[in-house]
């Protein structure tokens, strides 16, 4: 197995396989092979802003064999010599926890996941953080102990060395060279001094390799327990042996932040500005791209429509995949925005403080302090939330953050959200604001209260306890935030475009077929449409139409055999149409609705709104009253209805059980929630 | 204080020593990647639930369950 199996599942013309000192045998590959280069060090060490800085925008993000781990690589230009730079994921020691960092520990080792041996990397570059180097000594005395069995070479950057220097803390590269017995460079992601140097040094390693040779266990007599106990005592010993001048200054500013931010109290409330700032940032901001896609996609259809002839064919491309792929594409924007300002959050240190912050309210339930991540991002997209659960290193924690994750209220749920309350109060924004803050409230709750009974029955125990590293504050650095944004976003569509594309054309085939065309309706609908057409209102004559059409077609006779299923929740047979069409993706109601209500599938949403309040039963009774209208929200705030999420769910969790668990309870909790909604709201409305 | 006595129980700024951890073996490895291990000084910056405490030259955010398990005497 060549080294490029391991790395990467495609293989492209540029990546035809790097080299490795046990292929040099094989002199037609050794030709156009590159060595790999992994970077490894601890999280927080500055090592992906290493990596942004060597690799800029050639980088790209591909699997791990046979994994779900996502990691980034791209080619550099040492010197002459181009090498495959591979960023692994952060660590603190060799004996993994995560998914995540089993891999890179499985690379850096040189086995493949079911403990055969596979190509270790040509060189690794170990990342120290100049600031922290006690603590990154730990992991260099693990990877020295590893290079020397695989016999790679390590060249270690010393990163960080503008902010020790600004600080006044001196180190002595020479010496740490010797203790850790492999090239020590000073460098700054951040300014790019010493990049020449590290250049310099990976490539003469990579010309004559050495494995370190040293020992970075301590031996001496006052050592106890175990070799964890030694390696830091090494690391302890080292670290003030190279130090030749502290600092004091160092961290300050950190201490004095986080008197305030991981106070009990003022952190809670500096989360929650953090929070309400992030969102408030997120659907202002969006609004604009947003509305730049919707026109695009409109565009896009009505250019097909001028070229191809009207028909089956049209109806696809236009309304199913244009509309499908296009309806999920929209919330992009807000997608970005988030991953770039939990980029920033991150970069800056905060997100650790979060998570501490909340972990006392988290465990009471059943989640752990980090599943607070996840949970945000769920407010943009389940998905991207579900990936990120990633960082959760117990299974039991992970599982339970996964089920609950779709309860938040995600971006699709928002223009049914916004339709809802239009209805129920169209002058009172004072009380729209305060449904709206409720329908939010509701998912959270809706969460904590599953995790808390998932905790007492299936999923039984606690949440793993907080350990977290509270790195130093830091200006975020912008390049690395829009990197990552751009990466992650890559990722996502990546992973949910396949899916929303097939969920898409389903759809659309269940809303098309069977076909309905005039002949087929009865003579009083017939000739309904023959009037509005004589009068030259073809429009009225072609939504009259496409109403009838989509009430005959499959998903409408599905929404009206479920339809007495529904009554008791108060929907009539339109809503119920709407409902099992939006089992696909939620805010297809929308559309579905305003093709019912005879405003074509391109209504706008005051007319809708006027339409829908107008629409009458067949007593004459209003159709969306009051109680009709929380029911329905209360029913979307809670529902699955999202077959992309229900893909990755499969995904992550292995297996289709957790995935189909997640859509009954939830289906189950929405329909009993919206049932007490209804049957209450109506003893109350009268 | 008792020498030795929890993390969870011991007072703020003073400096301490790890003298015995005892957590749940599910969660040895992660305390023990992060410093948390015999030998160690170690000062609590924050006390609560979780504590703020300063080890291997890195503050850590720690739930007091922990800490609870992580025994100290003055160093």
């Amino acid at each position: 197995m060549s080294t490029a199996d391991i790395y990467l599942p495609v293989i492209d013309a540029d990546d035809m396989g790097p080299g490795n000192a046990s292929r040099a045998d094989d002199p037609l590959s050794a030709e156009v092979t590159k060595p790999v280069v992994a970077l490894v060090g601890n999280p927080n060490s500055g090592k992906t802003s290493l990596f942004n800085r060597l690799t800029g925008l050639r980088a790209h993000t591909a699997n791990f064999a046979g994994t779900t781990v996502e990691h980034r690589r791209g080619t550099v230009t040492f010197g002459e010599q181009a090498v495959e730079l591979v960023d692994l994921p952060g660590l603190y020691n060799l004996d993994a926890d995560t998914p995540d960092e089993r891999v890179a520990c499985e690379v850096i080792r040189g086995v493949d996941r079911s403990g055969k041996s596979q190509p270790a990397p040509d060189l690794l570059i170990l990342v120290i953080d100049s600031t922290n180097l006690q603590r990154n000594l730990f992991l260099a005395s693990q990877l020295i102990e590893v290079a020397k069995e695989t016999g790679s070479p390590v060249v270690a950057a010393l990163n960080m060395s503008d902010l020790a220097k600004r600080h006044g803390l001196q180190i002595d590269a020479e010496q740490l060279s010797t203790d850790l017995g492999c090239p020590v460079i000073p460098l700054s992601a951040r300014t790019g001094a010493g990049l020449e140097q590290l250049s310099t040094a990976v490539v003469e390693s990579l010309h004559a390799p050495v494995a370190p040779s040293v020992n970075t266990q301590c031996s001496c007599s006052g050592c106890h327990g175990c070799g964890f106990a030694q390696r830091y005592d090494w690391a302890e010993g080292v670290s003030q042996k190279v130090v030749k001048e502290g600092s004091d200054s160092l961290g300050r500013n950190t201490q004095r932040i986080d008197r305030f931010l991981t106070h009990r109290l003022i952190g809670l409330a500096g989360f929650a500005v953090v929070m309400f700032f992030t969102f408030w940032l997120i659907y202002s901001l969006a609004a604009y791209p947003m509305d730049w896609i919707e026109s695009l996609m409109a565009g896009a259809g009505n250019q097909l429509s001028r070229w191809l002839p009207a028909g089956d064919m049209l109806s696809l491309l236009a309304d199913g995949i244009i509309g499908g792929v296009g309806g999920v594409l929209v919330f992009l924007p807000q997608i970005c925005l988030l991953f770039f300002m939990l980029a920033l959050l991150e970069d800056s240190g905060y997100l650790s403080r979060a998570a501490l912050v909340m972990d006392r309210l988290m465990k009471r339930v059943g989640l752990p302090g980090k599943a607070f991540v996840p949970m945000l991002s769920a407010h943009a997209c389940a998905i991207p939330a579900i990936m990120a659960t990633r960082v959760i290193e117990d299974r039991r924690d992970r599982l339970a953050t996964i089920l609950v994750l779709p309860l938040m209220t995600c971006s699709a749920r928002v223009p049914v959200y916004a339709m809802l309350i239009a209805l129920l109060f169209s002058n009172q924004p004072l009380l729209a604001a305060a449904v709206f803050t409720g329908a939010y409230a509701l998912g959270i709750v809706a969460a904590l209260a599953m995790a808390w009974v998932f905790k007492r029955t299936i999923l039984p125990g606690n949440a793993r306890p907080l350990l977290i590293e509270l790195p130093d504050y830091k200006w975020p650095s912008l390049r690395n935030a829009l990197l990552q944004t751009y990466d992650r976003s890559m990722v996502f569509v990546k992973n949910a475009g396949g899916a929303i594309l097939v969920i898409s054309i389903v759809m659309w085939a269940l809303a098309t077929y069977p076909k309905t065309t005039l002949e087929d309706l009865s003579p009083s609908a017939r000739s309904e449409i023959t009037v509005l057409q004589d009068n030259g209102d073809t429009e009225a004559a072609e939504n009259l139409l496409a109403e009838r059409q989509l009430e005959h077609s499959f998903a409408g006779r599905i929404g009206q055999g479920v339809q007495p299923l529904l009554a008791p929740l108060g929907f009539d047979w339109k809503m119920s149409v709407g409902v099992v069409s939006s089992f696909a993706a939620r805010e297809v109601i929308v559309s579905t609705l305003s093709i019912l209500y005879g405003l074509g599938d391109e209504g706008d949403e005051a007319a809708l709104t006027g339409r829908l309040r107008a629409s009458t039963d067949s007593q004459g009774e209003p159709s969306f009253t009051t109680p009709v209208c929380l029911s329905l929200l209360v029913f979307y705030v809670l529902a699955m209805q999202c077959l992309p999420t229900q893909v990755i769910t499969k995904r992550e969790t292995g297996s289709w059980g957790w995935a189909s668990f997640q859509f009954g309870y939830m289906t189950a909790l929405a329909y009993v929630a919206a049932l007490i909604t209804f049957q209450t709201a109506s003893v109350i409305v009268g | 204080m008792v020498d030795p006595a929890p993390l969870s129980e011991a007072p703020p700024d003073c400096l301490l020593r790890v003298v015995r951890v005892e957590v749940d073996p599910a969660d040895m490895g992660r305390v023990k990647a992060l410093g948390i291990c015999v030998g160690r000084q170690v000062t609590v910056v924050q006390r609560g639930d979780p504590l703020v405490i300063r080890i291997v030259g890195t503050r850590l955010g720690i739930s007091s369950h922990l800490a609870s398990a992580v025994f100290v005497k003055s160093a």
